[in-house]
């Protein structure tokens, strides 16, 4: 059984079915196995439901309805992860790694201040002992650090 | 000149296995007759896959048609403005 931590543009390009992406994305799914879990983070709800209030408050309801059948898709069909304290150390101290190393290379500070959310989701990971899938390439940077950070991304190609 | 034989250990995800087939691929260590008979052996030993039908499920409903893209903007910007900032550190903004 293996275990998966999905980011939020995996269920995204799935239920995006004239995304680029979203054929592979499919084709992975198909190699799974039953006994194989998805999980998603608390996270991807809330920027999902920023994304949905922002739209509708700008009068875009039928795209604020669509995300909401979206978010109660993902729901549905894959377990939900808090965040919990047992994370906050790993956290603390990928942050802190991705930090320096960003200091050393001379990266903007306000680029690092961006991936928050991504270091927090990388945590999480860690912590549950799940596979990140993800099309952001973030996570290879986070995984060079983190080497036990495992990380897959089902938006590529498949054309074995 | 002797041959070499190579030993891997098909692993347990699908997935893995795509990934490291890519690599053999890539490297010419195994044809893509051979690769491809092996994925779908491996793949037929479930061919019963749940995920298989949670993804054509919502392949089928494309709730995001046409929105999608900008669905994933919104969610950029979203942890482009998530900041968890340190209370003792003197703010700049």
């Amino acid at each position: 059984m293996t275990k998966y931590l999905l980011d939020t543009n995996i269920p995204v390009y799935l239920e995006t079915p004239d995304s680029p992406f979203h054929h592979p994305v499919k084709e992975s799914f198909k190699l799974l196995q039953d006994e194989d879990q998805l999980f998603v983070s608390v996270l991807t709800l809330y920027e999902l439901y920023y994304g949905m209030t922002l739209r509708k408050k700008g009068g875009r309801e039928q795209f604020a309805a669509q995300t909401l059948l979206t978010i109660e898709e993902i729901e549905k069909r894959f377990t939900l992860l808090p965040l919990t304290g047992t994370g906050a150390p790993i956290f603390g101290e990928i942050k802190a790694r991705y930090k320096e190393r960003s200091r050393e290379q001379e990266e903007e500070q306000e680029t690092i201040k961006k991936h928050d959310v991504d270091l927090i989701l990388a945590s999480t990971a860690i912590e549950y002992d799940l596979i990140v899938v993800s099309n952001d390439n973030i996570f290879q940077k986070i995984k060079e650090m983190f080497p036990n950070l495992q990380v897959e991304n089902w938006a590529k190609t498949h054309d074995v | 000149m002797a041959q070499r034989r190579l030993t891997i250990d098909i692993p347990e995800s699908r997935i893995a296995l795509h990934n490291l087939l890519e690599v053999l691929l890539q490297y010419k260590l195994i044809s893509k007759e051979k690769a491809k008979t092996l994925e779908q052996e491996e793949t037929a030993k479930k061919p019963v896959n749940r995920w298989a039908k949670v993804a054509e499920e919502m392949s089928t409903q494309g709730y995001l048609k046409g929105i999608g893209e900008e669905l994933l903007e919104s969610t950029r910007e979203f942890r482009d403005d998530f900041e968890i900032r340190n209370p003792f550190e003197k703010s700049t903004k």
